[in-house]
């Protein structure tokens, strides 16, 4: 098992370097002059003197290859580079926005479970009932609406009319994170009952459940502690992959509800070719994903007896 | 069982969104109530009000974050927000004025001797003179990018309140640069802390200072008069949604950058609507590298055939000017080329233009009339504009391509793919109209994207640089206006119109043309 971990831990080294080699090379060929990007931006002039002179400062005017090997050996050591817009080191500029997205993807996963899961078993267990069909027209609408215009009727219900909770995030706080979390969670809620149900009426029609039913197992120890525990597998492989978008932040709704999160801050370096903090963007996000990936994968050998026990691939 | 698993389902839903809701409603009335009725600093409780400002030009985003007017765009904030103050300002006419000088005179062509004020103190306590000037200016030159070279410095003296500005060169435009916001006077002494706060010499000054927030306190100790006493919170909010709910539901007081289709919530009672015409220009710059485009009867076609009126009065919802150059138009004034499509017609008919085969465009040796136009959504008007101009041209027989994309600037570096460049820019931002010129019109200017040249424009900004009369100034500047728009060169379509949106209880907040100065001594909060 350990072993397990290691070499996965290992292959990440190959997965970032190319990542970011990939990155940058598309930065670097398509992404535009970042000085003259950002003062156009801003309305600003710079006569083509200053431009070249803060081009040479950033580094810019060096060959593609050494930019990148000089930019690898500063990661290496720690060191993401400069932001060009604000000034600060990136390393510390994006992980200080960490704990906001963290936050928000944790709190709006574990509301789009305590949505989902009852409803999708719901759902399940009186398929075909005008419950389901509710549940089921609810779920098509959800998956339909953007996030932006969920954001924005949240906003509208819930602040301007029952002024019950703000519009603007008022930093870190309970009030702040309840609409941005609803927004996000309600968008999930609509994809995982959809999953959930499939889910359960794929594993009620099973041998194994007539089987118990056929002993008299009452229903709903059959749906906990069988078919939900097999599900789960699924269910943590669907998780993963959200947290995972998660973790990248949610530009549109962090922007709306004014979050000061990770995908805030990468909408904004994008529109100003701030290419050191989307280079580091980049990287926490191929790195999340694996190693999301990795954990979910560990989380398997532990719900799976099956990989425990004999001809597991972690057996050894 | 299964009832159990519903009513369980349900119940836990409605508990934790009613749950959330309720310790929410509470949290916030408390926090309401605290902003509009009460503070407490140092551990003594007073009745102070505060104001919460959201504006989408601060930030990160603006490269106006912080206080510090010696980095980048960040004196626009320290002006803007009434920390900083600077020599001379701009008044509503767009027109020089002594503010923290008493008088000024130019010793010779190369020599600015200014007097400072006397009695005026930065918000640290220390006394504003000649000498903190110089420190503050010196700090300036040495750090910032583009101060040098617009001032021209070679050496600054300081003697008692009098300031003296010796430059490399004769500068003219020396006075107006000492109204940029890069050179308001801050305290050298006390200096920039980590969170870029400075001391000015403003009716108000910062407590706490971050990339997204400037929370604000009024001197009681300000050398201009009385300042009513408040607290100022200024949140920066990108999204023009959220910027108009958070008006909406109070959570702020008043803002700035609203969207123009939010205007119509807010013209009520209830709010204040201040406006006025910027020298914010959006004009169309024509590429001259396109043959097609060196014939002026193509360009005074184009010009004629853009319905002006009907961009700022429908598109705009009535909030901008029709221009008529790069600088706003004075009243009475008639634009040089009025809105008409048949005089279009008839000029691309004496180039030899017509629609041979009905097709609805107008062609010529078997070729329609064809162009690409590029713009940016940076600016949310410049896309709606070339939809405009798309129409209106397509009228008079001529098919518009219009590209809209953030990367323009790569893609104009080859000349074959645009023809009709739609940008926005501040045409006047000190008081200097030769700006304008210098950067976009010359033969040599770096923001001449058409590559357009006119050697009587190019003499005239020459005599312009070493003029230091103003009334001379001004009328060599209305001449290079006139031979620009003349020669359709560049086509200037609208002025922006700047609103500042508050609630019916803030007095004093008015915008300005020069778009540096929000908050001032006479900002009320009733």
């Amino acid at each position: 098992m350990f072993k397990y971990i290691l070499k996965r831990l290992l292959s990440l080294i190959p997965i970032l370097i190319g990542i970011s080699f990939i990155s940058f090379a598309l930065i670097y060929f398509t992404g535009g002059d970042a000085v003259a990007v950002r003062y156009e931006a801003i309305g600003g002039v710079l006569s083509p003197e200053l431009i070249n002179q803060k081009r040479e400062e950033l580094g810019l005017n060096r060959p593609f290859i050494v930019q990148y090997i000089s930019w690898l050996l500063g990661v290496i050591q720690g060191d993401m580079g400069i932001s060009y817009v604000s000034g600060k080191p990136v390393f510390g500029y994006i992980f200080s926005k960490l704990p906001n997205t963290l936050l928000l993807s944790v709190s709006s996963l574990i509301t789009t479970l305590i949505i989902s899961l009852p409803l999708g078993i719901l759902s399940a267990v009186k398929k075909n009932s005008v419950f389901d069909s509710i549940i089921k027209a609810l779920s098509f609408i959800g998956n339909s609406l953007p996030n932006f215009f969920v954001a924005l009727v949240l906003s509208y219900i819930f602040a301007l009319q029952l002024k019950l909770l703000p519009v603007i995030s008022q930093g870190t706080s309970v009030k702040s994170l309840i609409l941005p979390t609803l927004t996000l969670a309600l968008a999930m809620s609509a994809k995982y009952i959809r999953q959930i149900r499939a889910l359960i009426i794929s594993e009620l029609s099973k041998p194994y459940v007539i089987g118990a039913r056929a002993r008299g197992i009452k229903e709903n120890a059959i749906i906990f502690f069988n078919v939900l525990r097999l599900t789960s597998l699924t269910l943590i492989t669907l998780m993963s992959l959200s947290f995972g978008s998660l973790l990248g932040g949610s530009s549109i709704v962090e922007s709306i509800f004014m979050w000061d999160g990770i995908g805030k801050l990468a909408i904004e370096s994008i529109n100003l070719r701030d290419y050191p903090v989307i280079l580091a963007y980049v990287l926490w996000m191929a790195f999340i994903y694996v190693f999301i990936n990795l954990m979910s994968d560990i989380s398997y050998y532990f719900l799976d007896p099956r990989l425990r026990i004999g001809g597991g691939k972690y057996a050894n | 069982m299964k009832k159990q698993i519903k009513l369980l389902s349900v119940a836990f839903s409605t508990a934790l969104l009613l749950g959330a809701c309720a310790s929410s409603s509470k949290t916030l009335s408390e926090s309401s109530a605290s902003s509009e009725t009460s503070s407490v600093s140092s551990g003594t409780s007073d009745t102070t009000k505060t104001l919460v400002y959201g504006t989408g030009s601060y930030g990160v985003g603006m490269s106006d974050a912080g206080l510090n007017p010696h980095e980048d765009y960040s004196g626009w904030s320290c002006v803007r927000y009434g920390v900083g103050e600077t020599l001379f300002r701009l008044n509503e006419n767009i027109e020089l004025v002594p503010w923290l000088a008493d008088s000024y005179k130019f010793v010779d062509d190369n020599t600015l001797e200014v007097v400072i004020k006397d009695g005026i103190n930065f918000s640290s306590g220390r006394k504003l003179d000649a000498a903190a000037a110089k420190e503050c200016f010196e700090d300036l030159i040495a750090v910032h990018d583009r101060a040098p070279k617009d001032m021209k410095i070679q050496e600054i003296k300081a003697d008692g309140q009098t300031l003296t500005f010796v430059t490399t060169e004769p500068n003219p435009a020396l006075l107006n640069f000492l109204a940029e916001p890069y050179t308001a006077i801050i305290d050298m002494q006390v200096g920039v802390d980590a969170s870029k706060n400075v001391s000015g010499t403003g009716p108000y000054k910062a407590t706490s200072v971050s990339d997204s927030e400037i929370s604000l306190v009024s001197r009681d100790d300000y050398w201009g008069g009385e300042v009513s006493k408040k607290n100022i919170t200024v949140k920066s909010i990108t999204d023009g949604d959220t910027l108009t709910m958070g008006l909406q539901s109070g959570e702020l007081d008043a803002t700035s950058g609203l969207p123009y289709a939010s205007y119509p919530l807010f013209e009520n009672d209830n709010y204040n609507i201040n406006s006025v015409a910027t020298s914010r220009a959006f004009f169309l710059q024509l590429n001259f590298d396109n043959e097609l485009l060196t014939d002026k009867n193509i360009r005074s076609a184009i010009a004629m055939a853009i319905d002006k009126e009907g961009f700022v009065n429908v598109l705009l919802g009535g909030h901008g000017k029709v221009a008529n150059g790069p600088f706003p138009m004075k009243d009475g004034e008639n634009p040089t080329y009025s809105f008409s499509p048949e005089k279009s017609k008839e000029l691309l008919a004496n180039a030899g233009w017509s629609d041979s085969d009905n097709d609805g465009y107008v062609d010529k040796d078997g070729k329609n009339l064809e162009l690409n136009y590029i713009t940016y959504p940076g600016r949310t008007e410049l896309p709606i504009l070339a939809q405009s101009i798309q129409a209106n041209l397509k009228d008079i027989g001529i098919k518009l391509n219009i590209n809209s994309t953030e990367n323009y600037l790569e893609v104009m570096k080859d000349s074959t793919t645009w023809d009709i460049f739609g940008s926005a820019m501040v045409t006047n931002p000190t008081g200097n109209k030769g700006y304008f010129f210098d950067m976009t019109s010359l033969t040599e200017s770096p923001k001449n994207r058409g590559h357009y040249s006119n050697a009587e424009l190019d003499e005239l900004a020459k005599t312009l640089s070493t003029t230091f009369e103003s009334e001379k100034r001004e009328e060599i500047a209305k001449n290079m206006s006139d031979i620009l728009v003349d020669d359709c060169g560049f086509i200037f379509v609208s002025h922006l119109q700047m609103s500042l949106v508050s609630k019916k209880n803030i007095k004093g907040l008015t915008p300005m043309p020069s778009d540096y100065y929000e908050f001032s001594k006479d900002l009320v909060i009733e």
